[in-house]
């Protein structure tokens, strides 16, 4: 009788709630745009939708027994599902219609599913724990967090102002705030206390949306995506990973504290699981994994296990568990490995990036706002003396052409002191002339005899050609010979067919000079100093290095800087030095950058990439984990009975849940250690053996790879992280067993 | 009041099959004294079972209490339960219900094992309880590796390892021969005469029901005193 009831009363405030959405938006809602009156509509049917949930609670009182572990999770989530459903495409048949429907509905449906799955999980709360803690250990879990991460941000704060460690500060402390709050609540409630999870997550990410949406909206201007769907997106992911944690620490919170008073102790649990486990999976086994690159091993285990038809004295489903739970353990393996190799190869590609980048270009750049950048000595000395700046150097910079008898390509100027420390690496990237021709042009090699003979030792057979007097080349010599130098790149010196010691001349378009036709550009020959080759086309394709003085006076800037440029002593750690530099120069007309900013896109979008990869590949862990849910399901029921004894001799539901924890983390930490082994080692055996690349295509002659030991152990821990969820319902399923259950049915 | 171990006051139990109430146990009273030993005999299906269940917490009532020492052990929460369970309740049933992955030693030593006693003393008491029941010499043997008797002589040790206070054997002969059923017997009468343990058991045989001191019998989901 009970659930019929139920259904009349949630199908008769579905109904309501819709009509009344229907009504107020489609009276109100009049612009093409969400007005107002659509938010209201869609908050005052949001409200019905709450109301609804509540009743829905209440009506499946039947449902919900105190004395077990059952809780209508899928009917809730089921119930907030269809209302958004409903409520999505009616609202979109009603409302005002416009191109982008679709994705309205899609936010109306957010916009209800949140609210309904609250007032469901509150109504069903409300039915459940009517006489015990459950409103209190919501509120202990939310202030507990609040708490937590006020405290952390401020903490962080204070600890450093390298954004970036602030950052990294504040997610690390809201893990552990998350993972704090959960496991006090779950202690003081003495249950997981899945639900009062579940509420404190979404009433964290409701409140951070609405947060952001007040006091962020300028960062949320930022992204070029709508407003709307960064607040849903805000609402909906921190929810999840808060939930994630906040379970994480509510289940270790009762398996540790859930009887009451602090039990630490799991030996005779492990020792339990691990005989569940089915003595197949010892320790010496993984250790032997370990040894043997482990994942052929296991396979070979397999296809051993299945041919050989002596079962001894286990049962054939045990065995069939044993495979089960290898094929887990090589799955976890499988999907952490693949993590570590793919990301390591990244973060090889990134590196490699990276030290292109910093090769050609410094770690930290002062510039002017405006072109009167002449103090440039001054800042260049104030700069010097700073701590954690290795060099310092000026520079100018400006855009021209670049033609050769061979071609004509466009290109960035840049004037620089060669003698400077500053160009260490440009210096080591030279592969033909040298930086020093460009203070000495007079010094460059005539391009004929500069060329390599390629072993023969005589003059080159096109000196002796008819028709090519020697004394004409010595006169072209003597009449180049006062040209100052320049240093181009590698592929431009491809495109323009020339070498050290050619011929070419730079354009300006910004000149002073006036000819007869008004303004025209300026035009220089130059003798080619040397050829860099930095690895980074984009570079040697188009730099081309000017002797500082010359180069101010060939871009109209006399007696002015573009910029300085610093070098730092630690790459990874330019955020402090920026923000001494900014200091010391007091901010306004000079902007300071860092590489890290100067490439944002480009290692950005390399973050984004990985990240991708990273949330791609951690979903082989994910499936490999409900792998682990449905093996240790089957133990659960196929051990109902020993359960069942293990409870009649006084084992707590917390001490039960430990040891399916117990056995899952055997496996997820198995497979966790089994993948990062296997991971490094072919990481490592990539790195030292190497894998060819086609030059042509990479720019790059082998797959680099750099084993990040932070990302590493992220990998790991998330992959052990992941497994452990999985255990939690299995392992709430063994502790809810009644024992009687078990007992009977013999 | 009495001073019984334990007083049972109107117990009642019901199952739901299909919408329809089946009432097992209809208002049970029993007052049971420190150190007596009953046997409980009736039809199958009397809720003879169920009533030891019940009785030894791994069921709840659906009313009634359940008085140890004067005090309600359903208000206990589900880990209250449970440390009660361990400390004052010795389970033996019919099947024995040993765990199959460990040996008879392990099996004996795991209740001192979930009261998280060390291994060591675990070990020596379990040892000591298994040199009285006769089975010293098969310590390292797996369940399936014994016999029917000498399992069940497992499980006594087992379950009265931690000394408790109440036995509760559910046909704990139920389906061994007369001989292994005899040895059974003395080995009860010897436990109870040496720790004044009190036992309650459920049997089909009348042959052990008069072997103990107090018979009772299951009728109507009520206990009546035995002729």
């Amino acid at each position: 009788m009970g659930s019929q009831a139920a259904i009349r009363v949630v199908l008769g405030s579905v109904i309501l709630s819709l009509g009344l959405q229907f009504l107020i938006a489609s009276v109100l809602g009049t612009g093409q745009e969400g007005t107002l009156a659509q938010a209201l509509g869609v908050y005052i049917a949001s409200f019905g939708v709450f109301i609804g949930g509540l009743a829905f609670g209440f009506f499946q009182q039947d449902q919900i027994r105190a004395d077990t572990w059952s809780f209508p999770w899928l009917r809730s989530l089921a119930y907030a599902l269809l209302i958004a459903t409903l409520s999505g495409g009616i609202f979109v048949l009603s409302g005002p219609t416009g191109s982008s429907s679709l994705l309205r509905m899609v936010l109306v449906q957010n916009i209800v599913f949140v609210p309904s799955l609250i007032s469901a999980v509150l109504g069903c709360l409300l039915v459940r724990y009517a006489a015990q803690r459950w409103w209190s250990g919501v509120c202990l879990g939310l202030s507990l967090l609040v708490f937590f991460l006020l405290l952390a941000t401020w903490a962080s704060f204070s600890i450093s102002y390298d954004p970036k460690i602030v950052q990294a500060g504040i997610v690390l402390s809201a893990i552990v705030a998350f993972s704090v709050s959960g496991f006090v609540t779950a202690a003081w409630l003495r249950r997981v206390a899945f639900a009062e999870c579940t509420m404190i997550a979404v009433i964290f990410g409701l409140g951070l949306a609405m947060l952001s949406s007040t006091y962020g909206v300028e960062t949320l201007k930022t992204f070029n995506i709508p407003k709307e769907q960064i607040l849903v997106l805000l609402a909906v992911v921190p929810s999840l990973i808060a939930l994630c944690f906040l379970s994480v620490g509510a289940s270790i919170g009762f398996l540790l504290a859930g009887s009451g008073a602090v039990d630490t102790g799991f030996a005779y649990e492990l020792l339990v699981g691990r005989r569940f486990l089915r003595s197949q999976f010892k320790v010496k086994d993984v250790l032997m994994f370990l040894g043997l690159a482990g994942i052929g091993y296991i396979l070979l285990q397999l296809v051993r296990r299945l041919i050989s038809k002596k079962t001894k004295q286990r049962g054939s489903t045990k065995n069939a568990v044993g495979s089960i739970m290898l094929i887990s353990v090589s799955g976890v393996a499988l999907g952490v490995m693949a993590l570590v190799v793919v990301l390591s190869v990244m973060t090889g590609f990134e590196e490699d990036l990276k030290e292109k980048i910093l090769g050609a270009h410094s770690h930290i750049v002062v510039q002017k706002k405006g072109d009167d950048f002449i103090e440039y000595a001054e800042v260049e000395k104030k700069l010097q003396s700073l701590d954690g700046v290795y060099t310092v150097a000026s520079f100018v910079m400006g855009e021209g052409m670049i033609s050769s008898d061979g071609g004509l390509s466009g290109v960035l100027v840049k004037g620089l002191d060669p003698d400077s420390e500053a160009h260490v690496d440009l210096r080591k990237n030279m592969e033909r002339g040298s930086l020093d021709y460009l203070t000495r042009p007079e010094k460059i090699p005539s391009f004929r005899t500069f060329w390599p003979t390629g072993g023969n030792s005589n003059t080159s057979t096109a000196a002796k050609l008819p028709g090519e007097p020697v004394d004409s080349v010595v006169s072209e010599k003597r009449r180049t010979k006062k040209l100052p130098g320049v240093v181009i790149g590698r592929e431009l010196a491809r495109t323009l067919r020339v070498d050290v010691g050619s011929i070419v001349s730079l354009v300006s378009p910004t000149s002073e000079e006036i000819g007869p036709t008004g303004p025209q550009p300026k035009l220089r020959r130059f003798k080619v100093a040397g050829i860099f080759f930095s690895g980074m086309y984009e570079y040697d394709s188009k730099f081309a290095y000017l002797e500082m003085k010359r180069a101010q006076r060939f871009l109209g800037l006399r007696k002015k800087a573009s910029g300085v440029e610093l070098r730092v002593r630690e790459i990874n750690n330019t955020g402090m030095v920026v923000e001494t530099v900014k200091r010391k120069l007091g901010g306004h007309p000079y902007g300071v950058k860092d590489w890290r900013e100067m490439n944002k896109e480009l290692f950005s979008a390399l973050l984004l990439e990985k990240l991708a990869m990273f949330i791609v590949l951690i979903f082989i862990v994910l499936v490999a984990s409900f792998n682990i849910v449905s093996t240790l399901v089957m133990i659960v029921l196929e051990r109902g009975r020993e359960i069942a004894i293990l409870k009649s001799m006084g084992a707590s539901q917390s001490s039960i849940m430990k040891i399916f924890v117990v056995q899952g983390l055997i496996v997820g930490v198995g497979g966790a250690v089994l993948g990062l082994a296997v991971g490094v080692t072919t990481c490592w055996l990539i790195e030292n053996y190497g894998l060819k690349l086609d030059k042509d295509i990479f720019y790059i002659d082998q797959l680099p790879v750099v084993m990040d030991w932070l990302e590493i152990t992220i990998i790991g821990v998330s992959a052990i992280i992941v497994t452990y969820l999985a255990t939690i319902y299995p392992a709430m399923a063994a502790a809810a067993l009644k024992p009687v259950e078990g007992l009977r049915g013999e | 009041m009495s001073d019984a171990l334990i007083q049972i006051r109107d117990l009642k139990k019901s199952y739901w099959l299909d919408e329809r109430e089946i009432e097992v146990l209809r208002g049970l009273e029993l007052d049971i004294h420190e150190g007596e030993r009953i046997s409980i005999t009736g039809a199958s299906g009397s809720g003879k079972s169920t009533f030891l269940h019940v009785l030894g917490t791994l069921d709840t009532p659906s009313a009634g209490q359940i008085l140890f020492k004067g005090e309600d052990v359903f208000h206990y929460n589900s880990s209250g339960l449970a440390a009660f369970r361990n400390r004052t309740i010795g389970f033996c049933f019919q099947f024995h219900h040993l765990m199959p992955e460990f040996s008879a030693l392990e099996n004996v030593m795991m209740p001192a094992l979930i009261q998280r006693r060390s291994n060591s003393e675990a070990e020596e008491s379990a040892r000591r309880m298994l040199d009285k029941v006769g089975l010293s010499h098969r310590v390292d043997h797996r369940p399936g590796e014994l016999s029917g008797g000498e399992q069940q002589r497992v499980a006594i040790a087992r379950a009265v390892v931690l000394q408790p206070k109440l036995l509760l054997a559910d046909e704990p002969t139920g389906n061994l021969d007369e001989k292994s059923a005899s040895g059974i017997h003395a080995l009860l009468d010897e436990m109870s005469a040496e720790t004044g343990l009190t036992i309650v058991l459920v049997t089909h045989s009348s042959k052990l029901a008069e072997h103990m001191p107090r018979r009772l019998v299951m009728e109507q989901g009520r206990l009546v005193e035995s002729k």
